[in-house]
């Protein structure tokens, strides 16, 4: 039986955390009428694991993370976390429940510091002042963010820190379920492995259940346990990350085969 | 040109000229509290508010029917004015603009532009049976002429116009700049899917935006009326006016719309007494060709991805 909660802010509290599956069963996306770019997409991201996603450009990763989190026309299926609906929620509302996203394309408010931005990843608790400051503090110690970037314009910072400064403020958003876009697209070697190990280390030692799209499959495959393979908008293969990293030439060689998919009239 | 300092003509030329700046001046106050508004708006949701006018008229009608009705002072009526625009600033965007939240939509900006010009010639349809074309008037809190260094002379209702904008101008910046509301108006402003995910409450943050805009637009409308009166279609200028500060200051920018509102009002006036007084309307819009021109994104315009 599916029930629809009261939607709170309280919930984005780590308090009483529950960590629990994110299922989308049948998933469906059109943005505009007749092209679907999702045609019923099948991906459980289940508790305190990372379920990988990877497929070749256009098969409809992002999309697939957009309409999970409330920013894309979803036209048909579901998705439930923890046996709750939560098709179409709002971005704020799906926050409220813990699910956070860090999407593909900048995000951060150029005109505000560093420290500003990561304040707004705090926006639903930001009357509790004290509990903002001391996240920000370790999230910037945790990721070894130079000092003297947080009272930078975010606008003014490389893009590969830019990103990493959008993923330090996923961590202040204090999520129990984490999508993340190519969370390492345009980090310098040094600093993907870095954020890889933050990523790895989320659902151990903070209960986090993460939901990974990336194109760097190697490195991600290595910090993975599910894997889910999409092309053009379809559910193309799934196994473990062992079962997938074995198959993987194979799989790779079926993108180049299939070229880049795009969207497919229904 | 080149008379001497001490000649009384070249006196007197000063003396027009500073006149000529400080009137407009007065006027660029009131300009950039419209201008002000209808960026706020621009920026906070991305569509042009083609009803700003219509609520600027509305502002000056509520103010008149307030003193009529309970001979309640000027800033009584101009606060009363506040809260009539505020309102209908609120469920014009909660009620006939909600579709624009609801991510089917696929042409909001279009979407916005209809409903609001539709709506600013309802109003002005609307005023003109049932408040009739007449003009309107009360009288001001400073109906006598002031002199300003011995030689500038103005109303002193210009005045309390100004001062009156200046202070609600301060006001807006505070509001901007050191609210909770402000910071979700800016990150709203500079990076809309940014807000979405960090969980600002965009739709409750877009009505206030409009409420706020409706405010000040009436107020602007308000404290204008002992000098310009009262009339249904007082809100048409008004309305070109604002999108050429907009325009020239920056689209979303609230510190180049302030600017955008000055410069207006001293291109009017210097245009008014050294070219001639007969194109008011249509100095700015010069003024906003050249600086597009020099300019594409406005005089504070940040790029696209700035915003
Ligand atoms: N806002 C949009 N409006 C219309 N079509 C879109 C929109 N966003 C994405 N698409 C289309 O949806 C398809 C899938 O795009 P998506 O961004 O989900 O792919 P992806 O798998 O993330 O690719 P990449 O690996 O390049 O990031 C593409 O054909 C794209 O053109
Ligand atoms: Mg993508």
């Amino acid at each position: 039986m599916i029930t629809r909660p009261r939607r709170t802010e309280a919930a984005a509290k780590p308090s009483g955390r529950v960590p629990v599956d994110l299922v989308a069963t049948g998933l469906r996306v059109a943005y505009e009428r007749d092209v679907e770019i999702l045609r019923g997409v099948e991906i459980t991201a289940a508790a305190r694991r990372i379920s990988l996603v990877i497929g070749p450009n256009g098969a409809g990763k992002s999309t697939f993370l957009k309409a999970v989190a409330g920013l894309a026309p979803v036209t048909g299926g579901l998705v439930t976390l923890g046996g709750v609906d939560i098709t179409r929620w709002r971005p704020r509302d799906l926050l409220a429940h813990g699910v956070a996203l860090v999407p593909q394309n900048g995000t951060l408010f150029p005109a505000m510091t560093v420290r500003e931005n990561l304040q707004m990843g705090g926006w639903l608790r930001r009357r509790e002042k004290a509990w903002l400051g001391e996240s920000i503090e370790a999230v910037v110690n945790r990721f070894n963010l130079p000092r003297h970037l947080v009272d930078r314009r975010a606008g003014d910072l490389s893009g590969g820190q830019q990103k990493l400064v959008e993923i330090m403020r996923s961590m202040i958003m204090t999520p129990t379920t984490l999508l993340l876009d190519e969370p390492t697209a345009g980090l310098s070697p040094k600093m993907a492995s870095q954020v890889y190990e933050q990523i790895a280390a989320l659902p151990g030692d903070l209960g986090v259940t993460v939901l990974l799209v990336d194109q760097n499959v190697r490195s991600s495959l290595a910090i993975s346990d599910d894997v889910y393979v999409l092309a053009m908008g379809l559910n193309n293969d799934r196994g473990t990350a062992r079962d997938i990293t074995e198959r993987l030439g194979e799989i790779t060689a079926g993108w180049l085969r299939q070229g880049v998919s795009g969207a497919v009239k229904s | 040109m080149r008379r001497p300092k001490s000649s009384p003509k070249s006196l007197l030329d000063m003396q027009t000229a500073v006149q000529t700046l400080i009137l407009g001046t007065a006027i660029g106050g009131v300009y950039a509290l419209m201008g002000v508004g209808l960026n706020l708006i621009f920026g906070v949701m991305r569509v042009a508010n083609f009803a700003h006018g219509a609520l600027y008229m509305i502002g000056g009608y509520a103010a008149y029917y307030l003193t009529l009705a309970t001979g309640a002072p000027m800033p009584v009526a101009v606060i009363g004015a506040m809260v009539v625009g505020g309102c209908v600033g609120y469920f014009v965007n909660a009620i006939l603009l909600r579709p624009v939240y609801r991510s089917r939509l696929e042409r909001p900006s279009e979407f916005t532009l209809i409903v609001t010009f539709a709506l600013s010639l309802m109003a002005t349809s609307a005023a003109a049976v049932f408040l009739t074309p007449n003009y309107r008037k009360f009288e001001g809190m400073w109906p006598d002429t002031i002199t300003l260094f011995g030689f500038v002379s103005m109303s002193g209702d210009r005045a309390v116009a100004f001062v009156t904008a200046l202070i609600l101008l301060c006001a807006l910046l505070w509001l901007v700049h050191f609210t909770d509301l402000g910071r979700g108006w800016r990150a709203l402003t500079q990076n809309r899917m940014g807000a979405d995910i960090v969980g600002v409450d965009v739709f409750r943050l877009a009505n206030l935006a409009f409420a706020t805009s409706g405010a000040l637009a009436a107020a602007a409308g308000a404290v204008l009326v002992p000098l310009y009166l009262a009339y249904p279609t007082m809100g048409e200028s008004v309305i070109v006016k604002s999108f050429v500060i907009v325009v020239l200051g920056g689209l979303g920018s609230i510190a180049g719309s302030l600017v955008g509102g000055f410069l207006l009002g001293w291109a009017e006036a210097l245009g008014s007494v050294y070219i001639g007084s007969g194109y008011t309307d249509i100095y700015g819009l010069v003024i906003m060709l050249v600086v597009l021109l020099f300019l594409p994104r406005g005089l504070f315009g940040i790029s696209e991805r700035e915003v």
